[in-house]
């Protein structure tokens, strides 16, 4: 039966535009109690079947693992994919979440295997010009911003090209604040490891972007 | 002389200790180096910014992560997908051949059961083979229609490399005379 529920976009930038969405597709309406409870409460009742409350875990993450997964593979579809995947296996495993470290780290953890796995497998597809179009760079002069969505497309594009567990170890260490100790929980390592897989990760990082590149 | 670690050079790096810490970096030129490189292509690294995906690009997320799961509840249950044609005639294999070698270990050391029972390992045969002959196998084929090998041992239900190990370490000496005897036997058998 087709759902008519009509739902307003969250986060839209300017309040003066309400995007109103009606369709088949229209999420369920979850219980707004669920937003109060705690990481561990909202496994529980995610686990005791209540409606909403893994909707509201992916609300929660979807952003960050999506960010994960794109830096990994460097192009939007295979982010979105792998995202997708990485919420899935959460699911299936949810019941293994012990709340021994975060919900957060442990989604990240799936996300990273599920990141390696695929990397593993696939060539990165190199990514679309366009994908710079959405760079907020308004304090910029046109040229200025051309060169640094430029820049971006080939610091991305390297870190694509790195062996794996550099890439996961620079990708979490730069752009997800984690450290070194929790890098090496995810990727079952030591820190000692992921700090030398940093420190070749950028080594590796300068040699494919050419010497003299002039990036910094 | 000895140059700086990669744990120590990101540390100094990264600001989580300070240069004064290091007092070969004033006398290297060469870790100076490394040191300048590596703060360099953090710097180039971070500044790479991830263009940010449509508005729309969550919520049709959250979609696709609903439908996945939702079609994930319908699917069969994990004990079903194991149960494939070829698995369960492997195991039918094993069951009985396992069978047929406590009933002659028992035989042997005098042990024989009041009542007995002679169960003969089925031969192996294709998948549509086995099913075809029973319509309970039938419906098992079908719920595992499309399952793989993988997905079992993804879902941890298949035997564990070397349990067949684990198991003939602990027969006992008569058992494994036996076992051997068995294993002759059904090598020298015509067709084997």
């Amino acid at each position: 039966m087709a759902s008519s529920t009509a739902w307003t976009l969250a986060g839209t930038p300017d309040p003066a535009w309400k995007l109103t969405v009606t369709g088949d597709d229209a999420p369920p309406v979850a219980d707004p109690s669920l937003a109060m409870l705690s990481e561990a409460d909202l496994v529980a009742a995610c686990l005791a079947g209540q409606s909403g409350a893994f909707d509201l875990i992916v609300e929660r993450h979807r952003r960050t693992l999506y960010q994960l997964c794109y830096r990994f593979v460097g192009n939007h579809e295979d982010a979105s994919d792998l995202t997708q995947d990485v919420l899935l296996r959460a699911y299936r495993g949810l019941r293994n979440f012990k709340g021994n470290s975060s919900l957060g780290t442990w989604l990240y953890r799936i996300g990273v295997n599920v990141c390696l796995n695929r990397v593993a497998l696939k060539t990165p597809q190199s990514e679309p010009i366009d994908a710079r179009q959405f760079i907020d760079e308004r304090s910029e002069s046109p040229r200025e911003r051309v060169l640094r969505g430029e820049r971006a497309v080939q610091v991305r594009a390297a870190i694509t090209q790195l062996p794996r567990k550099q890439r996961a170890a620079l990708i979490l260490r730069m752009y997800h604040d984690m450290s070194h100790q929790e890098i090496a929980d995810a990727l079952g390592s030591t820190v000692g490891a992921v700090k030398a897989n940093v420190f070749h990760a950028l080594q590796n990082l300068k040699r494919l972007l050419g010497e003299g590149a002039g990036l910094a | 002389m000895r140059h700086l670690s990669p744990d120590l050079l990101i540390d100094i790096a990264e600001g989580t200790r300070p240069e004064s810490s290091a007092s070969h970096l004033a006398e290297c030129g060469e870790c100076r180096r490394q040191l300048a490189e590596l703060r360099e292509m953090m710097a180039v690294a971070v500044s790479a910014e991830m263009p940010e995906p449509s508005p729309l690009f969550w919520d049709h997320l959250s979609a696709r992560v609903r439908t996945a799961v939702a079609e994930d509840v319908e699917r069969p249950a994990p004990w079903a997908r194991v149960l494939n044609a070829r698995v369960l005639a492997g195991s039918l294999g094993l069951i009985g051949a396992a069978a047929v070698l406590a009933m002659a270990v028992s035989m042997r050391t005098g042990n024989v059961p009041a009542t007995t029972v002679t169960l003969t390992p089925p031969p192996l045969a294709a998948p549509a083979d086995v099913a075809s002959d029973d319509p309970s196998l039938t419906l098992l084929t079908d719920l595992a229609d499309g399952l793989d090998w993988d997905a079992a041992v993804d879902d941890g239900l298949t035997v564990p490399v070397g349990a067949a190990d684990v198991v003939v370490a602990d027969l006992s000496d008569a058992e494994r005379v036996e076992l051997r005897r068995l294993l002759r036997e059904a090598m020298s058998a015509p067709g084997a």
